[in-house]
């Protein structure tokens, strides 16, 4: 089980890798839905069934899916291979390094605080279909949708 | 561990022999509704070979790969879909005591495992580098993306009047064998079966494949075996959207049967007694229409599905709450 789990976190963390490091656009995408693929496993490994799935539902099958619509139907010029467009490699990797620091100092502080209750898989589901919470959380994501309709008709020419 | 090792190893092998026999059936069916015989030949009278035969046929065909190929994804992307479309059915229980995991948000995993199947599409369709491929995986994906929305939300109907999404709470919600949920549930009902048939992309909603503009589909560019696993999946994702549509409407394994025998048995023999009425009706309805416009079908589906589906929803967890 040990072995799977690192397994696992290689993958992610090697497909997260490529995302960035791959020329092709499109391939940079697939590499993209592998690493969120990984993190819900990852979730799941941590006992997180609701979370996890949920992840792979929303980001591997329809956040991705999108983006790869998006590059599928774009010019001709975006396909090209990509440049490598970091100037200041210096600059670039002191950011990067102090913002894994940051993340590590975030993780230390709040990684570790027992979180009890909410790792009852069933927790989450029966706070949505089982309470009062349901309509609520319904009209919020009719809310929601009706903010996506009017962005697309702003968006839209004429 | 090993009972449940077991377990998946007989669901694989029962499901594919169900989708080699689904082939057969289907073609029967059509011969029969255009007034023709259908196979004959091979497995006399009634031609029941003729799925082996098949499969025989497309593992002696030649694997071709295009030489303009992106050829890992075009060799990866069958696979994907294939696997996709089998794993989703760990969480359907086949009697009140076989299943092989009893997941506590077994609807979620259902639609999540089945999204794996559109990705696979789209990289077949964009690794074949061939218009017609790449054009068709446009429109399946299109379609599926717009489809899948009524679909989960009809698929929620239960789940809000059963307060679970483990499958079998679902089933064991249903008191009356065979009765669906009041009103909502019938209605849910239809939307389920008419977004499952677009989820598969059949006939009248098979823009995707269009044989006279399109060529054949995502997979004109494969040959061979790999056709056979996206033609099996298709197969392998109607047998688990019937299961999963007799679970969630028809109440799964319940049923009348006597008291002396095993239980399993009769429960079994209810589940696949619904799977087999959802299938039929999916057969029906795909050998009776013809194909709809691509934008009609789009407008179909966010217009009127969604909507209806959406209220739908929204009066059944009104329901639950107030009685």
């Amino acid at each position: 089980m040990k072995l799977i789990f690192f397994l696992i976190l290689v993958l992610t963390a090697l497909s997260g890798l490529m995302t960035v490091l791959t020329k092709d656009l499109f391939r940079s995408a697939l590499y993209l839905g592998l690493t969120l693929f990984g993190t819900g496993l990852l979730y799941l490994f941590m006992g997180y069934d609701f979370v996890g799935w949920t992840q792979i539902l929303v980001y591997v099958g329809g956040v991705v899916l999108l983006m790869i619509f998006t590059i599928m139907l774009a010019k001709e010029s975006i396909m090209r291979p990509l440049e490598n467009t970091v100037r200041n490699p210096f600059t670039t990797g002191l950011f990067a390094l102090i913002i894994f620091l940051l993340l590590l100092l975030i993780g230390k502080t709040f990684y570790f605080v027992p979180v009890g209750l909410e790792k009852d898989v069933t927790f989450l589901p029966s706070l949505i279909f089982q309470s009062k919470y349901l309509i609520p959380f319904e009209i919020l994501s009719i809310l929601l949708l009706v903010a996506f309709m009017g962005a697309i008709l702003l968006s839209k020419r004429e | 561990m090993i009972g449940t090792i077991l377990l998946t190893i007989i669901y694989v092998f029962v499901a594919l022999f169900i989708v080699l026999y689904i082939t057969w059936i289907e073609r029967k069916f059509a011969a029969r509704l255009h007034n023709r015989v259908g196979p004959y030949y091979v497995g006399r009278p009634h031609g029941f070979l003729q799925p082996f035969a098949d499969v025989l046929k497309l593992l002696l065909k030649e694997d071709i790969v295009p030489e303009q190929a992106d050829k890992k994804i075009f060799n990866i992307a069958p696979i994907i879909v294939f696997v996709g479309a089998l794993l989703t059915f760990p969480v359907l229980p086949v009697a009140k005591n076989i299943y092989i995991s009893d997941l506590s948000v077994g609807l979620i995993y259902f639609f999540a495992v089945s999204s794996l199947m559109v990705f696979g599409v789209f990289l077949a369709g964009w690794a074949s580098n061939s218009k017609y491929a790449l054009l068709s995986a446009f429109r399946a994906g299109a379609q599926v993306v717009s489809y899948e929305i009524p679909l989960i939300l009809s698929a929620l109907i239960p789940v809000v009047l059963a307060g679970s999404l483990r499958t079998n709470d679902i089933v064991q919600a249903q008191k009356v064998p065979f009765a669906l949920y009041p009103v909502f549930g019938w209605v849910a009902f239809i939307i389920f079966v008419i977004s499952g048939l677009a989820e598969e992309n059949k006939v009248p909603f098979d823009v995707p494949e269009a044989e006279s503009e399109l060529v054949a589909a995502y997979n004109v560019e494969y040959s061979g075996m790999k056709f056979a696993l996206f033609y099996a999946a298709e197969y392998v994702h109607i047998l688990a959207l019937s299961v999963l549509g007799s679970i969630l409407f028809l109440g799964g394994y319940r049923g009348f049967y006597p008291t002396f025998g095993p239980e399993w048995l009769y429960q079994i023999f209810w589940l696949l007694f619904k799977t087999f009425i959802m299938l039929i009706l999916f057969l029906l309805v795909r050998w009776s229409f013809v194909r709809i416009r691509i934008d009609r079908l789009i407008i179909f589906s966010w217009k009127y599905l969604f909507p209806i589906s959406l209220i739908n929803l929204f009066l059944a967890s009104l329901w639950k709450l107030l009685f």
